[in-house]
């Protein structure tokens, strides 16, 4: 889908859409390994959605797939490039040592958040399988990194930005285009 | 989201608003995580250099910091006073400048001047962290005692803290006052006359000069080491004298409520400030602050690093 000005463009039915449809292909995926399945949301946005990923696959199957949260602050490429330093959240992460790990994030933009998660969890362990779940993927990426699971491939002009409302935390769910803020 | 981090320096807790300070707990809390990871390092600092300046000795101080240093992934390098130039007779203004030539990003800094640091910091380019100046201010000290009590207690307001000891020549004293004022602590000071001035009334804290009053109803003591030498200069007749009146023990400890926290800064001189039993005691959180120093001092350091220009 192609966007050229900024303004809402996805409802809360939309986003519930693309997730179920995310959940069902991680779930035909990976239907014989369930058992290690687990789902990990990057601090902010895409915590909600890990947490919601797994509440559908409850829904769907019985099983409860344990989800975890992480904070790349600390790996970021950035720090002291940035006019305002991003305050850190919580990072909780369950053993992942031979898991199938859903990294789990909101938009896929340039890809350094993701590089940034990489660095993160492999301290943490040495997961089987990693696979990136992306609710809205903007394309132009900045870094060589893909998702496996995407909601909706979205086109949009550079200088501008999806960004994703959550109940959870906006009060709301909603996507809107913004222009993006220039930091340098 | 709302608090932005906007300082190069930490130079006190006087400085900080209660929002800051609490940002730096926050930040602290997720940095005590990653020590008790297998893998006890982050990337946050790689590639800046730090200095770890320390004109007047230290060992504790100087540990926790160069340990959280190496966990941001830093680069660090040591000075210490007898091995320095300002023996030579270099001003320390010319240390700090050589330093600067060297494309360091953060000088942390201990001295025995009040207000080194401040000093410093507006002539220099590299953030400067205070790790104690003089009788004047600690602020790392200050922090990690209200991460420490934060996490027990679960808030600082309305606690009652007491500070016992001889709080004239404390930057400890002074730097959790303002902390502890800062966020809505009541704070008492006990100790001897000679060495608790009643001052500190005019900003709001109680000073009082026997351990049943200062004790009284409260949730945390924190108790100052007694230094031998302010006894030589006729601050208190004799370090026995000084534990029977102003000593905490299991009979002057009765006075706390039951579930208050006893600290220490260390180190302790048992049987002196502290008795042994309450020092080891189950109330007793004298290392979980060395545990939590650690964590504080990562959390300063990758926040004053994301200002430095």
């Amino acid at each position: 889908m192609q966007f050229d000005k900024p303004g809402r463009i996805f409802e809360a039915d939309a986003i519930e859409s693309y997730l179920t449809s995310i959940g069902d292909r991680i779930l035909a995926e990976f239907k014989d390994r369930s058992q290690e399945l687990l789902l990990l949301g990057i601090q902010r946005r895409g915590v909600p959605f890990a947490r919601r990923l797994s509440s559908y696959i409850h829904r769907q199957t019985g099983m409860e797939i344990p989800v975890g949260t992480l904070d790349i602050t600390m790996y970021r490429d950035d720090i002291g490039m940035r006019k305002v330093l991003p305050v850190i959240h919580e990072t909780c992460i369950p053993d992942i040592n031979g898991k199938v790990l859903i990294l789990c994030d909101d938009v896929l933009q340039a890809g350094r958040t993701i590089r940034a998660a990489l660095d993160a969890i492999t301290d943490f362990g040495r997961p089987a399988i990693i696979r990136l779940a992306v609710l809205f993927d903007r394309g132009n990426h900045e870094f060589p990194i893909a998702a496996d699971y995407v909601g909706e491939a979205v086109k949009i002009p550079d200088g501008f930005k999806i960004s994703v409302h959550w109940l959870e935390i906006d009060g709301a769910d909603f996507v809107k285009i913004l222009e993006k803020k220039i930091w340098r | 989201m709302d608090v932005k981090w906007t300082r190069k320096d930490l130079l006190s807790i006087y400085d900080l608003s209660a929002e800051e300070i609490t940002l730096i707990l926050d930040t602290a809390a997720e940095f005590k995580k990653v020590s008790q990871r297998k893998i006890k390092k982050v990337p946050a600092l790689r590639g800046k250099t730090v200095v770890n300046l320390f004109v007047e000795p230290s060992t504790r101080t100087r540990t926790s910091f160069e340990l959280a240093e190496q966990r941001l992934s830093a680069d660090i390098i040591n000075i210490a006073a007898d091995s320095s130039s300002l023996r030579k007779g270099e001003t320390l203004l010319d240390t700090v400048k050589n330093i600067e030539a060297l494309q360091v990003d953060l000088i942390v800094m201990r001295h025995s001047a009040a207000g080194a640091p401040n000093f410093l910091a507006p002539r220099v380019r590299p953030g400067i962290v205070n790790a104690g100046d003089g009788a004047h201010s600690h602020p790392t000290q200050a922090l990690l005692d209200l991460f420490t009590i934060r996490e027990k207690k679960g808030t600082l307001k309305g606690l009652n803290v007491s500070i016992i000891g001889d709080i004239l020549h404390s930057r400890v004293a002074r730097s959790n006052m303002w902390g502890l004022l800062k966020l809505g602590a009541n704070v008492t000071f006990g100790g001897p006359s000679t060495l608790n001035p009643k001052a500190f009334e005019k900003v709001g804290v109680r000073v009082c000069h026997n351990m049943r009053d200062a004790l009284e109803g409260a949730d945390v003591v924190n108790l100052l080491r007694i230094q031998h030498e302010r006894q030589r200069s006729g601050f208190f007749p004799s370090v026995g004298e000084y534990s029977k009146v102003f000593g905490l023990n299991p009979e002057t400890a009765k006075y706390l409520k039951p579930d208050a926290l006893i600290m220490h800064p260390g180190p302790i001189n048992r049987g002196v400030e502290l008795d042994s039993s309450l020092a080891d005691g189950p109330q007793s959180v004298i290392l979980e602050q060395v545990t939590n120093g650690l964590a504080v001092r990562m959390a300063v350091l990758f926040l004053v690093a994301g200002c430095l220009k």
